[in-house]
């Protein structure tokens, strides 16, 4: 009976933050490791944390947390093999007008340029959380948060102009 | 392209995310297939692990039943002579589930896949039934008496019942956490894409 409840209440945490977890994996697939499976290996993750969720933290920086550790980790062990941006992977999962298909694709573009690390960072930024919650989520000072954010746009910057 | 434009192209794709319901349709769905898939391979790999041992069933009862020692024994004949038919009858049978198991294809339709388990869970099923209550009182059986006829002495006597005791442990956890374990895991499986499609 307990464990069918936590089933129902983590089925139902997740139906309402599948985006929070499809966002963070778009940020790292790759050949090796497509959405599907990212998005799997995140959910499994979750699952095995979910009962010692503590309600010290919101629920979505404790997501955000986990989903990136996870996808982090698995970047890492990918890192050692040749890499290759996925950009027709995300032709087939995303379904967007046409005409702002070409700036998500070079959004996504300039993102996969960037480290593990940075991805993080910018995909909170672009979720507008806090320095503080980047701080949170990522185990970061604030001070490194607001170098590495001025460090990114810049990057972004160098990126676009070549 | 700078923050601020990446900030609004990630606005819009958050605003498409959020009316985009195929696309989680589409992530559930290929986890949901690749979970089932690792199901049945396992079910596959033990069916055919089946085949084999029983395969070689056959040649090791011809061999024991031409044994010189047992020549002048009647049950250790008949026991070969029952690995023998049941070799070959179990033989026929894996045949027949795998093909049943093989017929399982995860992007065709999910009622002939559903079909397709439950036919294989029956076959199961029915194939317990005859081990525990007719393969294994048997075999049992004609072990004791071949033992009986032949005098084995203390050592073979222990021998056979610890064979009893592992090969029914071994019997119902293969049923148990191998067979019963992965049928269910696909059944739900099926069931939950079966409900995302009638969404």
């Amino acid at each position: 009976m307990y464990n069918s409840n936590i089933e129902k209440a983590f089925i139902e945490l997740i139906r309402q933050n599948d985006r929070l977890i499809y966002k963070v994996c778009s940020m790292y697939i790759s050949d090796e490791f497509p959405l599907a499976d990212l998005y799997q290996e995140v959910v499994y993750n979750l699952w095995k944390s979910f009962p010692k969720f503590r309600n010290e933290c919101s629920i979505s920086t404790w997501m955000y947390r986990i989903a990136l550790n996870t996808c982090i980790t698995v970047m890492r062990k990918e890192l050692r093999r040749p890499q290759h941006v996925p950009i027709l992977e995300l032709n087939e999962h995303l379904i967007a007008p046409e005409s702002m298909e070409e700036n998500i694709k070079e959004m996504y573009r300039l993102i996969y340029q960037l480290n593990t690390l940075e991805r993080a960072i910018i995909l909170l930024y672009l979720e507008e959380k806090s320095y503080q919650e980047i701080a949170d989520i990522t185990g970061l000072t604030l001070n490194n948060i607001a170098i590495k954010i001025k460090r990114i746009k810049e990057k972004l910057k160098k990126m676009s102009e070549n | 392209m700078e923050l601020h434009e990446l900030k609004n192209t990630w606005t819009v794709l958050d605003e498409q995310l959020k009316k985009n319901e195929t696309l989680n349709k589409q992530i559930i769905q290929e986890m949901l297939q690749k979970k089932s898939s690792r199901s049945l391979n396992k079910l596959i790999n033990t069916s055919f692990i089946n085949l084999i041992v029983w395969l070689l069933g056959i040649p090791i009862s011809i061999w024991g039943y031409h044994l010189p020692r047992f020549e002048n024994f009647l049950f250790p004949k008949i026991l070969f002579v029952t690995i023998f038919v049941t070799a070959i009858l179990m033989v026929i049978w894996s045949c027949y589930q795998l093909r049943n198991l093989m017929k399982i294809d995860f992007s065709k339709s999910v009622k002939d896949n559903m079909r397709s388990v439950n036919t294989y869970a029956i076959m199961l099923k029915k194939e317990k039934i005859a081990i525990y209550f007719g393969f294994a009182p048997i075999y049992y059986t004609l072990g004791i008496l071949s033992y009986y006829e032949l005098g084995a002495d203390f050592s073979y006597w222990t021998f056979l019942v610890v064979a009893f005791i592992v090969g029914v442990a071994m019997t119902y956890w293969t049923y148990k956490r191998i067979y019963d374990t992965n049928i269910q895991a696909i059944k739900k499986c099926l069931d939950e894409l079966n409900e995302l499609n009638e969404e």
